[in-house]
């Protein structure tokens, strides 16, 4: 299993880059992405620079453009043909009309198939894949390995490290008030007691376990506009990887990397306090 | 003209009186897969005098697809005309050529769709054959108003949020539901310090809506959020559990008789005083507030298969 991080400056690729991580994605700031306030390259110019340094040390580099509207249309689909055109190796793509704009443009980059498109059985991904080539597909966060099982046949897969994920929706699109990792209401206690339920960190690692072993390739760092917490998020999966390597079962993993991530914990405590988000 | 529907879950009960008032039935979810319909609730409906139903289906795992295909082609042997209201693209791409059979763009998709440039949501509509988009926000029906979208507009709720852990089972959507959330109809929930209010319906997060008046609305959906509807879903709960304990007792009663047949064998007596006093006092033990009563129905289930035993022994 290989990482793959999202970066939004040179100064962080080059962290990344020396760490060790295998893909790297990031986005623009005029083209919707999903995550609000990530730090991002100035311009398609610095992102083609950043492909180059990637492709040096014989990498991948995708481009994320996964929340457009139709306001953003035509500037999304101008900046993916020129960022293919400059040896970018593929985007992360959920609107279904920019995936049909892109097969009759007749270039075929490696596509990813974001969490956002609500994928969740084998007849959908095969539809995307049949269709509009998809390569790839990010699953969602509230989906099961055992619920995977067909999907991850029909196309290679990544999944996020769940347990350090802000979100609770069952897969990051939600329309609750959120304005990224301080206000996240999916957090918040509401009635004094309640909060939205998700997968508990037990769950959530042995669930990684299963993903490694029926197939899955990618874990991926969702991006955080905090890149201080990028950087930790990113220590933590490379050691859990490395349990995940180490492990002779599924119980050896839990209990060697559950002892591990209550460690970050203690990391993560001290960012929310200085950085003031819900952990 | 405009249509009038109705929302219901598999576990709402609502008489025919009330059904009357309204031209079209939903039955179904389009967020949990624990509410994906059975065929015998789409007879129940028809049995009811309901005309035009609709299927509402929720996002599918692979193990749910097949079940909710079945589901469609079962349907239509009993409705030569049905519709379905679909948010799986899979699922969406499966059915389009099925005959009989009318596509509605549900929710969260249609939320997602609807952001995309009209000329191609059109292409996409037709591609589909899709007939309505299902919305609750007045917002994209007004941006839309002039690109011949027809739209089936639900209200008084407007979808936020969804989470497939499901609040009050607190596990998977597809794990075996004991139907928690029959307990209440909606549940209003309020962030302190703050006044506005989200609403938790099964598994999913909503605010409020109203119903709009826009040209392109060819139907609006009603899902009712009053106390009389909540007394009903509670029936439809004593109706669940009163099925559990009657197939509970009858498994009682078949295993007392095997009793009864040993004692026969072994001419023990039937009545058995000091286990009868240590099966009561066990129940009674189990629960402070309703421990007589507990009791008192125990007496006459020991009673009744005190009688069961000795049917068996003459």
């Amino acid at each position: 299993m290989n990482i793959q991080v999202g970066v939004g400056s040179f100064k962080e690729l080059e962290f990344f880059l020396k760490e060790g991580a295998r893909e790297f994605y990031c986005g623009l700031s005029y083209i919707p992405s999903h995550v609000e306030g990530t730090s991002n390259f100035k311009n398609i110019y610095e992102i083609i620079r950043a492909n180059h340094i990637i492709k040096k040390e014989k990498k991948n580099f995708f481009f994320t453009a996964n929340e457009i509207d139709s306001s953003a249309f035509k500037k999304t689909i101008d900046t993916i043909l020129k960022l293919h055109e400059n040896g970018i190796d593929g985007f992360i793509i959920k609107d279904l009309s920019l995936l049909e704009e892109i097969k009759k443009k007749n270039i075929r980059p490696f596509l990813i198939l974001s969490t956002l498109s609500m994928c969740l059985n084998s007849k959908s991904a095969l539809f995307y894949k049949r269709n509009y080539y998809i390569k790839r597909i990010a699953l969602c966060e509230q989906i099961t390995p055992e619920e995977s099982k067909k999907i991850i046949k029909t196309a290679e897969t990544e999944v996020f490290l769940k347990h350090r994920e802000s979100c609770r929706n069952f897969n990051g699109l939600c329309f609750l008030s959120c304005h990224g990792p301080k206000t996240t209401p999916c957090l918040k206690k509401y009635n004094e007691t309640f909060t939205m339920p998700g997968f508990s960190r037990e769950e959530n690692l042995r669930h990684l376990y299963r993903y490694y072993k029926y197939g899955t390739k990618i874990l991926k760092i969702g991006r955080s506009p905090l890149g201080e917490l990028s950087r930790v998020i990113f220590f933590e999966a490379k050691n859990i990887i490395d349990i995940l390597k180490n492990s002779k079962n599924e119980e050896e993993f839990l209990k060697y990397s559950l002892k591990f991530t209550k460690e970050y914990d203690k990391i993560y405590k001290k960012l929310s306090i200085k950085y003031g988000f819900i952990c | 003209m405009l249509e009038k529907a109705i929302q219901l879950t598999p576990l709402d009960r609502i008489s025919s009186a009330e059904l009357k008032k309204f031209d079209r039935v939903y039955i179904g979810s389009n967020f949990c897969s624990n509410l994906i319909p059975k065929i015998s609730d789409i007879i129940r409906l028809k049995d009811l005098g309901v005309k035009k139903i609709t299927v509402s289906t929720p996002l599918l795992t692979d193990n749910d697809f097949n079940k909710t295909i079945k589901l469609i082609k079962e349907s239509l042997k009993i409705i030569s005309k049905i519709e379905i209201s679909a948010n799986d693209i899979g699922l969406i791409d499966k059915i389009k050529e099925i005959k009989g059979l009318d596509i509605l763009l549900a929710r969260p998709i249609s939320h997602d769709w609807l952001r995309m440039n009209p000329k191609s949501l059109k292409k996409f509509l037709k591609r589909f054959r899709i007939k309505y988009v299902e919305t609750d926000e007045e917002y994209m029906v007004k941006r839309l108003k002039d690109a011949k979208i027809n739209f089936s507009f639900h209200y008084p709720l407007e979808y936020l949020s969804m989470s497939r852990i499901c609040p009050f089972e607190k596990k998977i959507n597809d794990a075996l539901c004991e139907y928690r959330c029959l307990n209440k109809n909606i549940v209003e929930l309020k962030e302190t310090g703050r006044n506005d209010v989200i609403y938790l319906k099964n598994n999913a997060y909503f605010k409020k809506n109203i119903p709009v008046k826009i040209k392109n609305i060819k139907r609006t959906v009603l899902f009712i959020m009053d106390k009389k509807f909540e007394i009903n879903k509670l029936r439809k709960k004593i109706d669940i559990i009163d099925s559990k304990i009657s197939s509970l007792l009858l498994k009682r009663f078949e295993t007392a008789k095997k009793i009864g047949e040993i004692k026969k064998k072994k001419n023990m007596p039937v009545k058995d005083f000091k286990r009868e006093k240590e099966v009561l006092n066990k129940i009674s033990s189990k629960t402070e507030t309703y421990g007589k009563e507990l009791k008192e129905i125990y007496k006459k289930i020991i009673e009744k298969t005190r009688e069961i035993q000795n049917e068996n022994i003459f």
